[in-house]
């Protein structure tokens, strides 16, 4: 059985649709990737999935039980959430004395070391932090809690080079010593890429892939050639774009590559996640 | 040991060979202790799981094995086995290309004779 | 159930708020007092009654100000509407009685020591004569206790009301109560009914507060508490269905 299963999930919001008829099922301590554009309903499934949000439609299910204002689902759960909300005055010390209230597994001897790897003052105000400080002090509560769910909505905004490397390491490390369900949303795909082990692709409040990343990298290639080779090539193929630059044409394609039909003259590349990703999303 | 991934293939079989390279250069030494599952996924920022795979492969090839309790240990033959097995895959991976680019650029046999013949006594 | 941590959470928050309005109020009680010395006691007379005042309207802002942040907070941290709801009201009665406390405290020390009359026993004043001090003392502090509450729970349902309400609404009730109660339901009452709609209303809250047959507090406390009870309802159905939203 599935840990985390979502059903049937409509959200509007006045007249918008934020998600339409979306259904999921993740499993349990695996990191998953939720790949969208802005608007296409990420957050919004987020926000559903720790009942911040009620659904207009649907259910939403974790370990068999329903997520709406359920006390001991959502105490398993940690949503770092993009905006802050914590209170104008807290400061970081006083934030992760009241995490440990709320979350009693709460690591705060952890939470210490890790402030001081990515050097966050601890007796700063939350508010006064920068972007990216107050993405690691999140970040820093959601790996310290000791939840068995965490959520990351954009977790590397504002964070520099060194601190997106430390992150990632920090994060396999807290994983792998205590396993966990992991759902990042990120626009950074490529730097995450490696790092998840399913993707989930949401356009236009639709999900249009659920996958492993293993098997979806099996599946997406380009192909480029002559016009009028490539034309005929991807007849009947699930192409997901072209691109044209005078007269040579690069279709990329969605589907397991048969390298004994491919015509001679036609070159053959893999597509990473971020190439796919464009190719898939773009309206 | 350093490998850059690209995306031609699965990052598992990447790891894989990386960690042959790794045995052969005498990195890691017969009967000596490869990092675990955990530090390669730590240091390469690679899934757990993806990294546990790449390991299982060199454990199906009896490249290495599991000490129980210690973690995985290369085998006496390690070496041995990743030269053999290199060996049967040098000629689709090696000369298959080679061939292959050669044609399109139109380079002879005789040609890729020479350049072989000058390469080797470089 | 992690509700031990809303109350401990919700005090802690409140503490500081209540420290500064004691603060500010003894300052000011300060100075009143260094005028003393130069006033003539008629001056104070006029000056000095009804101390309890500024406890409600800062309870009442209190209330309007316990929402928002909290929830946004308190819901990140995994705590249920519910529990919010009942963390608010509970750690609400500890923060009220003290305040009734320190008011009726207060108020009799002022009593001794000068002309001051305090609100409860201005209000009740026929029911004050005829009644034994202890006694008084007891139904007052029960009565600016369930004040308190009344004060904090009005808030703190004007504050939801307006969480739930999209920014349209929020402008429609903003202009619309106030203008209901304050221009349209007077002129109305003059010119059609002939000033019996506001009699009416006059009657009612005289009634309410015990005042109609002679004065009785215990009637003003129960209403006091049904009113409470009433807004609190009413807040809890719009808490109950909230988004977390900025």
């Amino acid at each position: 059985m599935s840990y985390i299963e979502i059903s049937n999930i409509t959200k509007t919001f006045g007249n918008t649709i934020a998600l339409d008829n979306v259904s999921l099922k993740l499993d349990q301590n695996k990191i998953y990737g939720l790949l969208g554009r802005n608007g296409a309903g990420k957050t919004t499934l987020l926000n559903l999935i720790t009942n911040k949000v009620f659904p207009t439609e649907g259910e939403i299910k974790v370990d068999g039980e329903s997520v709406v204002e359920n006390d001991k689902l959502l105490s398993k759960m940690y949503f770092m959430t993009e905006k802050n909300l914590y209170p104008e005055h807290m400061t970081v010390k006083s934030a992760f004395k009241w995490s440990k209230e709320f979350y009693p597994d709460f690591d705060e001897n952890y939470a210490k070391v890790l402030s001081e790897k990515f050097l966050l003052k601890n007796s700063k105000k939350i508010k006064s932090l920068s972007t990216g400080y107050q993405s690691i002090f999140k970040i820093i509560v959601a790996l310290s809690c000791n939840a068995p769910v965490i959520l990351l909505d954009e977790p590397v905004l504002g964070l520099d080079a060194n601190h997106r490397d430390l992150f990632y390491k920090e994060l396999l490390k807290n994983y792998s010593e205590k396993p966990k369900t992991i759902i990042i949303s990120t626009h950074l795909i490529e730097e995450a890429s490696d790092v998840i082990e399913d993707v989930i692709v949401i356009k236009d409040g639709k999900v249009i892939m659920n996958d492993s990343v293993e098997k979806v990298l099996l599946q997406g290639y380009s192909v480029s050639g002559t016009a009028v080779a490539i034309d005929e090539f991807i007849v009947g193929k699930n192409v997901l774009g072209t691109d044209s630059l005078g007269g040579l044409k690069t279709a990329y394609l969605l589907e397991k590559i048969d390298q004994t039909t491919i015509p001679v003259g036609l070159e053959v590349t893999k597509l990473d996640l971020q190439k796919l990703f464009i190719h898939m999303t773009n309206s | 040991m350093n490998i850059d991934f690209n995306t031609d293939r699965p990052i598992y079989m990447q790891l894989a060979e990386g960690l042959e390279d790794a045995i052969l250069s005498g990195a890691y030494e017969e009967e000596t202790q490869i990092p675990s599952t955990t530090e390669i996924s730590v240091n390469y920022k690679i899934n757990p799981a993806t990294a546990l795979k790449g390991i299982n492969m060199l454990v199906d090839g009896g490249i290495v094995y599991k000490k129980r309790g210690l973690g995985m240990f290369v085998s006496t033959s390690a070496k041995e086995k990743i030269l053999d097995k290199r060996k049967v895959t040098f000629f689709e991976s090696y000369i298959n290309t080679l061939i292959s680019e050669a044609k399109k650029l139109s380079i002879s046999k005789e040609d890729i004779l020479i350049m072989l013949e000058r390469g080797f006594n470089k | 159930m992690r509700l031990k941590s809303v109350i401990k959470y919700n005090i802690s928050e409140t503490k500081y708020r209540v420290l500064i309005f004691y603060g500010i109020l003894a300052a000011i009680m300060a100075l009143i007092g260094c005028s003393q010395i130069f006033l003539t006691k008629e001056d104070i007379i006029s000056q000095s009654s009804g101390f309890e005042l500024p406890t409600i309207i800062f309870l009442f802002v209190l209330g309007l100000n316990s929402f928002k942040q909290n929830y946004l907070f308190l819901s990140t941290n995994g705590i249920t509407r519910k529990e919010q709801f009942y963390g608010f009201l509970i750690s609400s009665i500890p923060i009220v009685a003290v305040m009734g406390a320190i008011d009726i405290a207060f108020g009799n020390i002022l009593m001794q020591l000068s002309n001051y009359n305090s609100l409860f026993n201005m209000i009740y004043e026929g029911w004050v004569i005829d009644t034994a001090k202890p006694i008084i003392i007891l139904v007052a502090f029960i009565w600016s206790t369930v004040l308190c509450l009344f004060a904090i729970v009005l808030g703190y349902f004007i504050t939801t009301s307006y969480y739930r309400m999209s920014k349209m609404m929020k402008v429609i009730v903003s202009i619309g109560v106030p203008a209901l109660f304050f221009n349209i339901l007077p002129l109305i009452d003059s010119v059609f009914t002939n000033g019996k709609v506001l009699g009416w209303f006059e009657m009612l809250f005289i009634s309410l507060a015990g005042l109609k047959n002679g004065y009785n507090p215990l009637t003003g406390i129960v209403s006091l508490l049904i009113g409470a009870s009433v807004l609190a309802g009413l807040a809890f159905l719009l808490v109950r269905r909230a988004p977390v939203k900025e």
